[in-house]
C-alpha cells in the first residue's frame, strides 16, 4: 500500500515536472513521462511477483501443463507493455505508431497463443472421439 | 522510487532550456540546436539503463 501512495507522489511531481519542460523542451519532457511510466510500472510489477507465483500454484492445481501457463503470463507481459508504449505514442503526437505496435502486439499474441488453440483443438477432437 | 532522477531530468530540461533561449536569441541558432539535442543524449543515457531494467523484469516477471 505505501507504495502505492509513492507512486501517486512521483507521478505527480513527474507531471509538473513535465509540464514546466514542455514550455521548453518537450523531447526531454517526452523522456521524463517515458523514465516516470518505467519507474512506476517496475514497482506494480514488483508487486505482481506473488500473483504470478500464485497463478503458478493454481496451475499446477489444476495440472494444467506449465508451458499454457507461460502464454498466458507472456500475453499479459505483452498486453501491458504494449499498452503503456501505445499510451506514451500517443502523448508525443505519434498516434500512428502507438497503433503500429498495437497491431504488432496482437500479431505477437495471436503467435504466443497458437499452441494454446492447438491444445483446444486436440482436446476436442479427443472428447468427439470419446462419443 | 527514484525521485531525485526526476529532478536531474527537470534540471537538464531547463538549463538546456535557458541556453537554447540565450543562444537563439544572440543569433546562434546551430549551437542552440546542438546544446538541445546534447541534452537530449544526456537524459536519453541516463534513461537507457532504467528502460532495459524494466525490461528485464518484465522478461524475468512474465517468463519470457
Amino acid at each position: 500500500m505505501n507504495l502505492f501512495w509513492k507512486s501517486t507522489a512521483f507521478v505527480l511531481a513527474a507531471t509538473i515536472a513535465k509540464l514546466t519542460l514542455d514550455k521548453g523542451e518537450k523531447d526531454i519532457a517526452l523522456l521524463l513521462s517515458v523514465f516516470a511510466c518505467a519507474a512506476v510500472a517496475g514497482s506494480a510489477f514488483l508487486l505482481l511477483e506473488p500473483v504470478m507465483e500464485f497463478l503458478l500454484s493454481l496451475g499446477d492445481l489444476g495440472q494444467i501443463p506449465e508451458q499454457f501457463i507461460g502464454v498466458l503470463m507472456k500475453i499479459l507481459g505483452i498486453g501491458i507493455l504494449s499498452e503503456l508504449s501505445q499510451s506514451i505514442c500517443a502523448d508525443s503526437g505519434n498516434a500512428s505508431l502507438g497503433k503500429a505496435l498495437q497491431l504488432a502486439a496482437t500479431a505477437v499474441t495471436m503467435y504466443i497463443s497458437l499452441p494454446l488453440f492447438r491444445w483446444f483443438l486436440e482436446l476436442i477432437q479427443e472428447i468427439m472421439g470419446q462419443l | 522510487m527514484e525521485i531525485d532522477l526526476i529532478f536531474k531530468i527537470a534540471a537538464i530540461g531547463i538549463i538546456v532550456s535557458i541556453l537554447n533561449q540565450v543562444l537563439a536569441r544572440s543569433g546562434r541558432e546551430e549551437q542552440a540546436t546542438m546544446t538541445s539535442l546534447a541534452g537530449l543524449v544526456v537524459v536519453l543515457m541516463m534513461l537507457a539503463n532504467k528502460i532495459a531494467e524494466l525490461f528485464d523484469l518484465v522478461k524475468t516477471l512474465f517468463q519470457f
